[in-house]
């Protein structure tokens, strides 16, 4: 699919596919999910809940639940396949390349270490440097990313911390790694919306900065438009769309991602709340081991056609970069 | 006030719990001390045997049926006592600790074995089978602290195991994994530490415990026969209730005090570390 593009990507996931062992058959949480990262880029992964982003993000650094297998397909980091690789190579790669900044502020931290040790035993697993070392990279990291007073921040616990501020160290955390891949999973969900603001200016300055490789998750259009190059869509364990940030927001293609950006609301000044527009995607995501052969959105579609329910739709390529898995071809007009 | 929520504080509110850890604080000074300080020892015949306490100003506490005095036994029972209790409770924690953090944190195949042992331990009535490991063994001051916490293991295992299981799967447990952290570092300085709490609680209950499981063996003849503790003055005691009740009231009373204020401490601590559970 992406042979057209000649630089190597960082991250290639090929056909993934994740099934939920339990007891009967397996159901796919995950099918046939590929996309690919080329370094120095932000890739976001959206949808709504219950569409596979977060399992995406686990299989890729190795953290499913033991109730979840990979049945088949490959990610390949850096030319080097994660799938079939021996759970100490996995661990090292990990280590060396990879660093999550995760949802929840108030539980990624260790609640009874203080922030400095915290951030001085990243740096000492990564670099496998001295205390000493360790804390320079510790401080100088705390600054880059914005916390105010950060010498003394590094004596304090999380829970002196707030939200924002713990979220901050959390990437701090990350960044003291020197990850090639950043992963975020719904940093900016559980904070202020303010705040939100000031992580995701946070993230685009570092990556400008430090030209980061980040795979950002989220159900937050806003953050799509604000942080990422490309956008893949995902829907019910499949990709649906993906493209470049200007192709999924300014021409989407597939009514799941119409939807999805129609029902995002907009506000305007002067404007009664009740007049602002948005329109909900009526009907829920077909449960785990519901769905059916056909496209899995056909239930809630538009556009829906009578072959919609019966197989699944082809991947159509648009562009270069814009590929979209729909069979109605009204739609990609 | 914000004062008010330093852990000394919270502490000095319960009444109970500080009256139990200056019992305890004085049990600990007299096992410790008190050998040494009131120096009759316990196996000797001193006086007259069956002087009722108060009696006799010199053994106030009175003696037993072969003249033995009972003021001294209370005090080396109290040694052996608290003694028993501790290194029982000790080490049933370092099993339980250990074989619930296994299994609460590589989950699968390890977790099943090991809970079902537990479960299998759980099975039997537990003092029939310490008076087993207690009569296969041999009964002295080390297998009966090892035979008691053989049986008293379990509860802590499982416990550690459900605190593993829950905690395992917290944020930053993930970015240790994530860093690349050995499994043993994650298990002790990163889960343990916040995992202890329910557990020393636990354990604390657990002295009182083994307090009475000693108590029990000693009454049944099974304690250590070259240790005095408050279980075996009950025993010998025993033959005599009917002219002498006070040779087992009086050790009975020591063990009352002893397990009550260990419980009660155990509740105080329990609601000093957890913050949830005070108003």
């Amino acid at each position: 699919m992406a042979q057209t593009e000649d630089m190597q990507a960082l991250l290639d996931i090929r056909n993934l596919t994740v099934n939920l062992l339990r007891s009967g058959a397996p159901v796919d949480v995950l099918q046939d999910v590929s996309f690919s990262i080329q370094a120095g880029r932000v890739v976001a992964v959206v949808g709504e809940s219950g569409c596979g982003k977060s399992i995406t993000a686990s299989s890729i650094v190795g953290l499913l639940p033991p109730s979840m297998q990979i049945a088949s397909g490959q990610i390949s980091f850096d030319g080097e396949d994660l799938v079939g690789a021996s759970e100490r190579r996995l661990r090292q790669l990990r280590a060396k390349s990879m660093a999550m900044v995760f949802q929840d502020p108030m539980t990624s931290l260790n609640p009874l270490m203080t922030i400095g040790r915290q951030l001085q035993e990243a740096a000492i697993m990564a670099f496998g440097c001295s205390t000493e070392k360790a804390d320079e990279i510790a401080l100088s990291m705390l600054q880059k990313v914005g916390i105010p007073d950060a010498v003394s921040r590094l004596q304090e616990y999380p829970h002196s911390l707030s939200g924002g501020m713990r979220q901050r160290v959390m990437i701090a955390m990350a960044l003291c790694r020197k990850p090639k891949l950043l992963i975020a999973d719904e940093p900016t969900t559980a904070l202020d919306v303010t705040i939100q603001l000031q992580i995701l200016r946070l993230l685009a300055d570092l990556q400008a900065e430090l030209s980061l490789t980040i795979l950002i998750i989220t159900h937050n259009l806003g953050v799509v438009a604000e942080l990422a190059d490309d956008v893949v869509v995902m829907y019910a364990g499949k990709v649906v769309e993906s493209g470049g940030v200007d192709e999924i927001l300014k021409t989407p293609k597939h009514p799941y991602t119409r939807a999805l950006l129609a029902a995002t609301p907009r506000f305007a000044i002067g404007q009664p709340p009740e007049r602002i527009a948005f329109k909900e995607i009526k009907g829920t995501v077909p449960e785990l081991g519901k769905r059916g052969p056909g496209c899995r959105f056909e239930a809630r579609c538009p556009a829906s056609e009578p072959g919609c329910a019966a197989s699944a739709p082809e991947t159509v390529r648009i562009t270069a970069s814009h590929i979209v898995a729909c069979r109605s071809r009204e739609m990609l007009q | 006030m914000i004062g008010q929520t330093h852990w000394l504080h919270r502490f000095r509110r319960r009444g109970p719990a500080v009256l139990a850890a200056v019992i305890l604080a004085l049990l600990a000074i007299i096992a410790i001390f008190g050998p040494a300080v009131y120096g009759t020892d316990p196996w000797s015949m001193v006086a007259a045997p069956f002087l009722e306490p108060l009696e006799e100003s010199e053994y106030l506490l009175g003696t037993d049926a072969l003249g033995r005095d009972v003021a001294a036994g209370l005090i080396y029972g109290a040694r052996l006592s608290l003694l028993i209790g501790l290194a029982a409770s000790c080490a049933a924690m370092m099993i339980g600790v250990l074989l619930g953090a296994v299994a609460g944190y590589y989950r699968g195949a390890a977790d099943d074995f090991l809970m079902r042992c537990t479960e299998t331990f759980q099975t039997i009535p537990s003092f029939i089978f310490l008076l087993v490991l207690v009569a296969i063994a041999g009964p002295s001051t080390v297998t009966i602290v090892i035979a008691i916490a053989l049986v008293s293991w379990p509860p802590i295992a499982r416990l550690t195991r459900a605190e593993f299981l829950s905690l395992r799967e917290r944020e930053y447990v993930q970015a240790c994994i994530l860093s690349g952290m050995g499994d043993m570092r994650i298990i002790f300085l990163q889960i343990l530490p916040n995992a202890i709490t329910p557990v020393v609680v636990m354990a604390s209950i657990l002295v009182a415990n083994a307090i009475l499981s000693e108590a029990a063996l000693s009454f049944l003849g099974l304690g250590d026969p070259n240790q005095i503790t408050w279980g075996t003055m009950i025993g010998v005691g025993r033959e005599s209730l009917r002219t002498a009740p006070y040779l087992c009231v009086l050790p009975g009373i020591a063990i009352f005090i002893t397990v009550l204020a260990i419980n009660l401490l155990g509740d105080g601590i329990n609601d000093v570390l957890n913050p949830r559970s005070s108003s």
